[in-house]
């Protein structure tokens, strides 16, 4: 059976060491290895100078998407028993930082200068819904288990 | 001059509260709208009381408004949504020398009118009319002064017990207010690498670390608004919105002419804490003196003498301001949503919601127009704001629910 084409033109995915090499270089306080296809980066972000110091990491398997989390504090003690806006609901709360039906992210795509800044806004937006209750961050709300949905027909794995 | 300059990120924490009390206070004022339907009406009472069938219409009224909408710092009351509307009606031809007359003269005028009788409460020195949901405006009867050669502005308002008049100059006060207001403050751009600040040029402030309307404005309705928080259960010792009026233009102007600063929160710190810098004390008597700037010789602080719990109460006041406005830049505890519950205590829930919620709602629309960007310790930052930055925030669109 002929390979199913992929509907959006084709990009160049970049591979990981180039990716780790990229986030060393913008964010020189981080720490990042690569453990056989996956790398796995962590750094400690404060979003506005308000702000605590987010312990954050990012999961990242080539041909999947990246999976950001908060390592610490634990943002669902801040939040008491308010449901979190914009998490998935994989193990450890990964945070949905793009809309991937759009396409916002692929792979040709520097994680330092995308997933890492919306982090940052992520963070941002989830301390001032800590006290107003509500998302100013903006998003895309969608059925559920979209999310999940493959690139290059592969299942997104988490850890 | 504060000649030790601040790291650029503590001037995006500075201005990031600027912003945010600048969003509570739009939250709090009337909106432009309000301004115009406010201004329509006060013309047509005008109107009213001048048309010919009019039996006011020889002494010839005007009607305009006075105090804190004619200077644009007018604030909602904490609890309740209808903005008070100070106008005047000055008869340009006497009508009668006693006080009583004259106001019911106005009264008769509305309450013989099907229009305006419904609405119409009678109070000892004006006549209150209920625009249901938006105003009250109330009309205050007053006639030129009778000495000529008094400078232009100048009229008699009953006095409190009616029995007399008082001079009074609402346009010259309004005057002082709009004059020190329309003096923009220096900015001392901070040159983070410039080994003396000397060197550091001035200019005017960025609009990105400014109110959006004349930081005086700003100063004077955000203290307005810490007042009606602080004095929420204790209404009868607040001090008069005049008085902080009065007290805050003294203030700023001095500052804006003797100093430069690095941002206009730190303005609004010095203006803050200098105002009472402006209240004088009689050697003699050791009484308060809060000059009428355009009518030295009334003192607006009058009651503080026979009840020095008033002047006790201001200064109270003052102090928890004060250190508030001060403590919000250098929050111990970290966190936007502490911050939030500080600009809750100081200024109440709803107007910090509005705060909060304003900031998180411009980062939102700047990083969608590509103007956001990260440092490398993850600080969100306006591109254009002179901080070292690692990377642009491209567009996206938060998934999930």
């Amino acid at each position: 059976m002929a390979h199913k084409r992929p509907k959006w033109p084709k990009h160049q995915t970049l591979n990981i060491a180039h990716q780790l090499n990229d986030l060393q270089c913008l964010y020189p306080k981080g720490e990042g290895r690569i453990a056989r296809d996956r790398l796995l980066w962590q750094g400690k972000l404060t979003p506005s100078t308000f702000s605590r110091e987010y312990l954050v990491q990012v999961n990242y398997q080539e041909g999947h998407f990246p999976v950001t989390r908060v390592l610490q504090p634990a943002i669902r003690e801040l939040a008491g028993k308010r449901k979190v806006p914009h998490l998935f609901r994989d193990a450890g709360d990964p945070l949905c930082l793009f809309y991937a039906p759009a396409r916002e992210w692929n792979s040709s795509m520097l994680i330092a200068r995308t997933i890492v800044p919306w982090a940052c806004e992520w963070l941002f937006h989830f301390e001032a819904w800590l006290f107003t209750g509500e998302w100013d961050g903006g998003g895309v709300h969608h059925e559920p288990g979209a999310e999940r949905k493959p690139i290059a027909n592969r299942s997104p794995s988490i850890d | 001059m504060n000649n030790i300059l601040t790291r650029p990120e503590d001037r995006l924490g500075k201005s990031q509260i600027v912003q945010m009390l600048d969003a509570m206070c739009q939250a709090i004022e009337p909106t432009e709208t309000q301004y115009n339907d406010a201004a329509e009406r006060y013309k047509t009472i005008g109107e009213f009381l001048a048309e010919e069938s009019s039996p006011l219409h020889c002494f010839e009224p005007i009607v305009y408004p006075q105090g804190s909408m004619r200077i644009r710092a007018a604030i909602r009351p904490a609890h309740g949504k209808e903005f008070d509307v100070d106008l005047v009606c000055e008869f340009k031809k006497m009508p009668h020398s006693d006080p009583k007359q004259v106001k019911k003269l106005i009264w008769d005028r509305f309450h013989n009118s099907d229009r305006y009788r419904h609405m119409a409460v009678e109070k000892n020195r004006c006549v209150e009319l209920q625009y249901v949901g938006d105003f009250h405006m109330d009309v205050m009867p007053c006639v030129p002064h009778q000495l000529s050669w008094i400078k232009e502005g100048s009229i008699w308002v009953p006095d409190k017990k009616l029995d007399d008049w008082k001079p009074s100059n609402p346009l010259g006060f309004a005057r002082f207010v709009e004059t020190a207001a329309a003096k923009s403050p220096k900015h001392v751009i901070a040159l983070a690498n410039t080994i003396e600040a000397k060197a550091a040029s001035v200019e005017p402030l960025p609009a990105e670390q400014s109110f959006t309307k004349p930081a005086l404005i700003r100063i004077i309705q955000i203290l307005k608004r810490h007042r009606d928080q602080f004095f929420q259960n204790n209404h009868d010792m607040s001090p008069l919105s005049v008085i902080i009026t009065t007290l805050t233009t003294h203030a700023y102007a001095r500052s804006v002419s003797q100093n430069s600063f690095e941002s206009v929160y730190d303005l609004m710190l010095e203006v803050v804490s200098g105002m009472t810098g402006f209240i004088n004390v009689n050697q003699q008597t050791a009484h308060f003196f809060v000059a009428n700037p355009s009518q030295p010789d009334e003192n607006f602080a009058e009651k503080w003498h026979s009840n020095p719990d008033l002047a006790k109460w201001f200064f109270a006041w003052h102090r928890k301001a004060t250190t508030e406005i001060k403590a919000l830049a250098e929050q111990e505890t970290k966190g936007l949503d502490n911050i939030g519950t500080a600009l809750e205590n100081s200024f109440g829930a709803a107007a910090a919601n509005q705060a909060v919620r304003a900031l998180s709602a411009s980062v939102k629309k700047s990083t969608g127009i590509g103007k956001n960007a990260v440092t490398e310790t993850g600080l969100v930052v306006p591109a254009s704001f002179g901080i070292k930055t690692v990377a642009r925030n491209p567009h996206h669109n938060f998934h999930g629910s």
